[in-house]
């Protein structure tokens, strides 16, 4: 307790911890999103088809066949707020990371 | 000496500042609630069970329609209240506009009497079943408190 804290060596150690923490969350992040798009397009791509058959069968009318495109489209919409919503937690994430790095570097040194 | 320990002191207070700095930075998004998730999926066992009576009149089930209703927007105004909570409010809006064409459109087209078919209300009950999730799996991906320690 009694050494005078050296704030240089805390930003060089700091600096070092949230380069280390942001390179491997946003990595895992992108490689998340960019996977889990594709798997949902793909997924939207199927039900199309699934309805496209469904109304030459006469299964649904023109009129459900269309609602339900509308509500695909809806969906997808909900997906890509989904999105942000994860990102902003992955931020959120990150912040958190980043504050219990910084408190627990300075402490140590106090 | 004495100039050296105005020095410590006046470090100790600047850690001091940051360490509540730090502690009192915002989020962007609410953290995760418990309560709110199980509404969620609790609602929409409801609501697809209701879904399944459109293949008959309306009129029929105008008291569970009401309080499926109530229970929604109980939930909306549970949601709403919830500090940083914009993007499941957005995600709730898309589920319940009446103008849409998840459940609340789903509903209003239900009441206008229009011929529902079997196919139709099982593509219906899959979209508003992935709607719900995309609300709790929201919900569920929140920062827990339990995150933080």
């Amino acid at each position: 307790m009694g050494a005078i804290v050296n704030f240089e060596s805390i930003y060089k150690e700091l600096k070092e911890s949230v380069i280390n923490i942001t390179t491997s969350s946003y990595n895992n992040y992108k490689e998340d999103i960019i996977s889990d798009i594709s798997t949902y397009l793909e997924k939207s791509k199927a039900k199309i088809e699934e309805y496209t058959l469904q109304l030459s069968q006469n299964k649904i009318s023109k009129d459900e066949f269309e609602y339900n495109i509308d509500a695909l489209k809806e969906l997808c919409e909900m997906k890509a707020l989904e999105k942000c919503g994860i990102a902003q937690i992955e931020i959120d994430k990150l912040k958190f990371k980043i504050q219990n790095t910084i408190i627990t570097t300075i402490l140590s040194k106090i | 000496m004495i100039m050296k320990k105005v020095l410590y002191k006046k470090n100790k207070l600047l850690v001091l500042f940051f360490i509540l700095l730090l502690s009192s930075c915002s989020t962007y998004i609410s953290s995760y609630d418990q309560q709110a998730y199980t509404q969620t999926t609790s609602i929409k066992v409801d609501a697809l069970n209701i879904m399944d009576s459109a293949r008959t009149d309306y009129r029929f089930h105008l008291l569970a329609v009401q309080n499926l209703q109530t229970n929604l927007n109980k939930i909306y105004e549970y949601e709403k209240n919830r500090p940083q909570n914009d993007i499941t409010i957005k995600l709730w809006d898309k589920l319940l506009d009446k103008n849409g064409h998840l459940l609340g459109g789903f509903i209003e087209r239900w009441k206008s009497g229009a011929k529902i078919s079997d196919v139709f209300i099982s593509n219906c009950k899959e979209q508003v079943g992935e709607a719900f999730d995309i609300i709790s799996g929201l919900e569920s991906k929140k920062i827990k408190k339990t995150d933080l320690k």
